[in-house]
């Protein structure tokens, strides 16, 4: 199974009996079609707002497909899912786990831990050993409230960017996390990571059944997926950030790869198809899922984990955050 | 009608599994796998509700029906009707054998044809189509009573939380739910915290 990627504002995606046909515009104005079996395609992602034709629109839902929308700098903007779950007592239990402060703390103190414990190993394997994030895991554990529980995380993610100058190298200048907008290159590239994996995150959540908008690490305000932010800490340091470190260590990426507007930067559209081929192949990379002991896909866990929280909420089954070695 | 009659296809469901039968009926939740696919493919020929005549048999298809005192409704797909006797009739896409679920699907749409006509139906028939079978299902005493049963069991189950994971392996796998129900990760996170 595969993502099928929109990038250029004037392509077009038709259906074509049972294919998806994608029409590019070429320097000549004359128009390059290539076709796509629907049935080896597993989602739609469009950038930068190209066409598509109701038919092939609906053809996509019909097969259980989500069509992704991300701006051209690569904000998560939005989805079109299929129907899938119509479990409204999954929402019920979601709620009410939402009111209760012992199983709400307990499942945040989880989800804490997990990202912590990721974060963790992203630095040991690039050789940033000496670092407090153990002591900071550890520290999760004997929080007594959920702000608490988020002091801890926001002083581990500090230090464990902190660490990010040694491992992306002297090419790259980074000062810590920042966004909205990104003001040097990596924290671009972070950021359209993230939103990469947020629309992952969003389809996983929607197919399961739970509520985006009702979180409990992530408060309810602003209209933020709270559900979805939640899901996501586990993976970003499995998927986005090693994949960043990858792409830059292995130099897919180079510093010119980037445009500089008025201190916001973005990548530019060659880097930014190396860099969604890179992100397609991490969803697809399998490993030996630590508690179950079958092989699996990064696009599988997701969904999984959402599934299992979900099992957790409305029966009870204890959720394991996944964490890798 | 009201919508806590039992659809027949979910008594099938039942027969198969609790917790199946619980994520469709009550949770609403649906997953298409290579059975299922094929199975409405088959019902393709057969989708068209109506009457046919054929010799001295009189073939209703896709037939509604429903019982008030066991609360069950669903669509048949046929009732064929030759010298006085209602035969209900259901198509599967499996090998004939002993299916306890679709004898229980189909002894409850003899049920309901009973209560709407007022007559007796003794058998039913289920063509399993991967060999080609017509498998005649007597409704005997015993299969009305676990019919009944199941209906009731189903009912009650369907007012409580869910049930657990059944531990039968070769059904979980065949099941295209499974990856909903999750039944190996369940347990084994289970098995864990005790």
């Amino acid at each position: 199974m595969s993502t099928l990627y929109l990038t250029q504002p004037d392509a077009v995606l038709s259906k074509d009996y049972e294919a998806f046909q994608v029409a590019l515009k070429q320097e000549d104005g004359s128009w390059k079609k290539q076709k796509v079996a629907a049935q080896t395609v597993e989602q739609v992602i469009l950038m930068g707002n190209p066409q598509v034709t109701g038919d092939a629109f609906v053809y996509a839902l019909q097969l259980g497909m989500p069509v992704h929308y991300l701006s051209s700098f690569g904000k998560y903007l939005g989805s079109a899912l299929p129907s899938h779950s119509r479990n409204g007592q999954l929402r019920l239990a979601q709620y009410q786990v939402y009111q209760d402060p012992v199983r709400r703390l307990e499942l945040v103190k989880a989800i804490v831990t997990a990202k912590i414990h990721n974060q963790y190993n992203v630095l040991y394997r690039h050789n940033e050993k000496d670092n407090p994030l153990k002591e900071r895991k550890s520290l999760v554990k004997t929080q007594q409230t959920i702000d608490q529980v988020r002091g801890v995380e926001g002083l581990a993610a500090r230090e464990y960017f902190a660490c990010w100058q040694r491992m992306v190298g002297n090419e790259w200048t980074f000062n810590g996390r920042n966004r909205r907008p990104p003001t040097d290159p990596v924290n671009s590239l972070m950021s359209f990571a993230y939103a990469l994996l947020q629309g992952q995150v969003m389809a996983a959540v929607h197919i399961t059944g739970l509520d985006p908008y009702i979180g409990y690490l992530h408060e309810v305000h602003h209209g933020q997926p709270a559900m979805v932010l939640d899901l996501m800490e586990e993976f970003r340091a499995l998927i986005a950030d090693n994949l960043v470190l990858s792409v830059l260590n292995n130099r897919k990426i180079q510093p010119e790869d980037f445009t500089d507007s008025l201190g916001a930067y973005r990548l530019k559209e060659n880097a930014k198809k190396i860099f969604l081929q890179a992100f397609d192949k991490k969803m697809n990379d399998e490993f030996k899922h630590p508690v179950f002991e079958y092989r699996c896909t990064y696009r599988r866990a997701i969904e999984l984990q959402a599934r299992l929280l979900g099992r957790h909420l409305q029966e009870g089954v204890p959720y394991k955050p996944l964490i890798l070695r | 009608m009201t919508n806590d009659y039992l659809p027949l296809a979910y008594l099938n469901a039942w027969e198969y599994c609790p917790r199946r039968f619980y994520l469709e009926y009550v949770l609403g939740e649906m997953e298409d796998n290579e059975h299922i696919i094929l199975g409405r493919h088959l019902h393709r020929n057969i989708d068209e509700p109506g009457t046919i005549q054929e010799g001295e048999t009189l073939i209703h298809q896709q037939q509604w029906v429903w019982c008030d005192r066991l609360k069950v409704a669903g669509i048949i797909d046929a009732v064929e009707e030759c010298d006085g006797q209602l035969v209900p009739l259901e198509y599967k896409k499996g090998k004939m054998a002993q299916h306890l679920n679709d004898h229980f699907q189909l002894c409850a749409a003899a049920l309901c044809l009973e209560e709407r006509t007022g007559r007796s139906i003794t058998y039913g028939e289920i063509f399993y189509h991967a060999n080609r079978r017509r498998q005649t299902v007597e409704f005997t005493p015993q299969l009305r009573q676990m019919t009944e049963q199941a209906i009731a069991l189903a009912h009650f189950a369907s007012q409580n939380p869910m049930p657990a994971p059944i531990e039968h392996t070769k059904k979980c796998q065949s099941c295209s739910l499974q990856g909903i129900c999750l039944p190996f990760e369940v347990k084994k996170l289970q098995q864990q915290n005790s």
